[in-house]
């Protein structure tokens, strides 16, 4: 299983925080998304590691999509 | 250039009489605004002064932009010599004084001397009254902005003092419209000092801008496009707020007085909880986001809420209910004391406690305990006294090894972000130019794809982001978060700037005038401490040392050697010699003096 992370405005467009995903095979992470995301000033994080909407995850991977804001 | 009033309003406290100056074209030319004019006044009028003595001047400042009618443009900067670490300091507040004090006819007010007794200090349109404030000192910053609002009404700009301030609480702050705070420094002790509870501003004029129409359209488009921005609706949902599930998912989060990144109570305190307590919002002058979430606290007193109170007094001293941080925020804010050297207090004297350094036992989330603890502090009594004088000193009186937990740089607290994982930010902490604060450079974000990364191009991010934010934003004088909130594009600004002043503000303008005033911050620095070295940039031993034990980022920590590269990189590229002094060859290009 792997789990989608969404934050801030993101949770908004996908209507969840969390998503569980069982995964035959590795894909694409933009594959696996409900909804079409802004690319730009995005950080995709991949077990913690920076990576992008065409990384490949993997089963027990933990996906972060996250805002790129800037703390005040 | 245009955009400004053109005049500096210098208030002798103590003889009660102000006078009139002239704002030089080279003043605005070479130092814009707001920081860059408080700087240059302090470097040049307060050398070698006891911070709360009359000798010390407090400075209020503005830029072309504040007032204007473009996006959040209410902001002001108040600056000092500051009580609390003794170096340069400044705070930014908004609400509706700095657009008042604009109308009023003034781009800076100076505050010198001492007043016999407390005062209010009012300015309307050229006309300054020293009034009686007898009847409000000792009430708290809610209570007396209700006095005064009955007395003045609403249509003006206050900014005030509560008890911390007059008690000379070296990091009390100055309040404005019950929770807006210019907060960092101790700006509120050295207004308590001057004896003065409150600053009034009312007026009605306006200043010249070299191309109204233009700037006119340009805010209308400004105001429009960041409606249309996809984080506007959680913006004014949460506001800063949101910040806390961000902060924690990646690891940064200061929990357990900065010894954790992630707070597994988190849920308790973010942006969704506050949504549950909410009851109004607030939003300063000229801005459109209205960010202030106000909420029904546990006590059944209103606070306003943002990501910084609550990281500080609710992860950081392991409190795990909204409703709970949320009084301990509001509590702070009436007292006036500035919530983020708070919550570092509270949290190094927890940790003492759990060390065994201090008699009575205070336990992580004990909200009770913190109330009392306030209490106490406000008072420089029990155990409050040993927090009176912030983090650094605390340790100091208590020993022990608690100095390895005392989470300051340059002896002021260090703000929401814990950075045992995250080495860029950790060199903007190190190097912000008012002590341990984010708001002149947030790495976080940027550094996040490649965080374990010491390279050479964090570094030139740091120096860029300072420019920028702690350059040409706190120059202009306007509110951020659009821009780094919202996603609003930052070549809105010197658009903006453009058609305000007439000046043209290239990346080159902007790099110049971001050195300019970080080597003038730092030879303040340099001049009022005597003397300096690496130590003084260096972040505080806890993030070296006590790696991560909890969450995805267990076992991060900093390098010491590569940190060490970075600051001599970071010393290079602002051309200050190794031990963090402005060369003079960079002084005299900047037109600065030598020191």
């Amino acid at each position: 299983m792997a789990t989608l992370k969404f934050l801030g405005f993101l949770e908004d467009m996908v209507k969840t925080k969390e998503m569980v995903i069982s995964i035959q095979k590795s894909q694409k992470l933009r594959d696996l998304l409900p909804v079409k995301l802004p690319e730009e000033r995005i950080i995709v994080l991949i077990n913690m590691k920076g990576a992008g909407f065409d990384s490949l995850v993997h089963n027990d991977d933990t996906v972060l999509i996250l805002p790129f804001i800037s703390g005040g | 250039m245009q955009g400004y009033m053109g005049a500096i309003l210098r208030v002798d406290t103590g003889r009660r009489a102000a006078v009139e100056e002239k704002l030089s074209e080279s003043m605005k030319e070479r130092f814009v605004g707001g920081r860059g004019f408080a700087v240059r006044i302090l470097w040049e009028e307060v050398r070698g002064v006891d911070p709360l003595s009359p000798e010390n001047k407090l400075v209020f400042a503005l830029g072309p932009l504040t007032g204007q009618a473009i996006p959040s443009s209410s902001k002001m900067v108040i600056a000092t010599k500051s009580p609390l670490h003794g170096g340069y300091v400044d705070a930014n507040i908004g609400g509706r004084a700095p657009v008042h004090m604009k109308q009023a006819g003034y781009d800076v007010v100076i505050l010198e001397g001492r007043s016999e007794k407390p005062i209010i200090i009012y300015i309307e349109d050229g006309t300054v009254k020293f009034l009686d404030a007898t009847g409000i000192w000792g009430l708290d910053t809610y209570k007396a902005q209700n006095v005064l609002e009955e007395r003045f009404g609403k249509k003006n700009g206050m900014l005030l003092i509560g008890p911390a301030g007059e008690k000379g609480v070296p990091f009390a702050c100055i309040m404005s419209q019950r929770g807006r705070a210019a907060g960092r420094g101790g700006v509120g002790a050295v207004m308590g000092a001057k004896n003065i509870k409150a600053i009034i501003f009312k007026g009605s004029q306006k200043s010249e801008v070299f191309d109204s129409e233009a700037l006119t359209a340009l805010g209308r488009e400004g105001y429009t496009d960041i409606q249309n921005k996809d984080a506007f609706d959680i913006w004014t949902r949460q506001g800063t707020m949101m910040v806390i599930d961000w902060a924690n998912s990646i690891g940064g989060l200061p929990s357990y007085n900065f010894r954790q990144g992630v707070f597994k109570f988190a849920k308790g305190i973010n942006g969704d909880a506050a949504e549950t307590i909410k009851v109004d919002r607030f939003g300063c002058a000229k801005c459109n986001c209205r960010c202030g979430i106000v909420v029904r606290d546990a006590d059944g007193g209103e606070a306003e809420l943002d990501y910084e109170n609550i990281a500080l007094l609710g992860s950081n001293i392991g409190i795990k209910d909204i409703k709970e941080a949320s009084a301990l925020n509001r509590i702070a804010d009436e007292m006036g004391l500035d919530t983020i050297s708070l919550g570092n207090c509270i949290g190094f004297l927890m940790e003492a406690s759990q060390n065994g350094l201090i008699k009575d036992k205070l336990a992580w989330g004990d909200f009770a305990g913190c109330k009392e603890i306030i209490g106490q502090l406000i008072e420089n009594t029990g155990q409050g006294s040993i927090i009176f004088g912030g983090v650094k000193k605390a340790a100091e009186k208590l020993g022990g090894g608690s100095e390895r937990y005392a989470m300051h740089i340059k002896g002021m607290e260090i703000s929401g972000y814990t950075c045992q994982g995250l080495p860029g930010m950790s060199l903007a902490y190190g190097t912000s130019p008012i002590g341990a604060h984010h708001k002149d450079a947030f790495m976080s974000a940027w550094e996040l794809p490649n965080r374990k990364s010491y390279g050479r191009d964090k570094v030139e991010k740091c120096v860029e982001l300072q420019n920028l934010r702690g350059g040409l934003f706190e120059a202009m004088t306007v509110c951020r978060f659009p821009w780094v909130e919202l996603s609003f594009g930052v070549d809105w600004y010197p658009k903006f700037m453009e058609a305000c002043t007439g000046k043209s503000f290239t990346p080159q303008v902007i790099t110049e005038l971001g050195d300019r005033l970080y080597s003038l911050m730092r030879s303040f620095w340099v001049r009022e401490k005597g003397r300096w070295d690496r130590t003084m940039d260096t972040p505080p031993q806890r993030w070296f040392d006590d790696a991560f034990s909890e969450g995805e980022v267990a076992g991060c920590k900093l390098d010491r050697e590569k940190y060490d590269q970075l600051l001599s990189w970071y010393y290079e590229i602002r051309g200050w010699d190794q031990n963090g002094v402005p060369t003079r060859k960079t002084l005299e290009k900047l037109g600065l003096e030598t020191l």
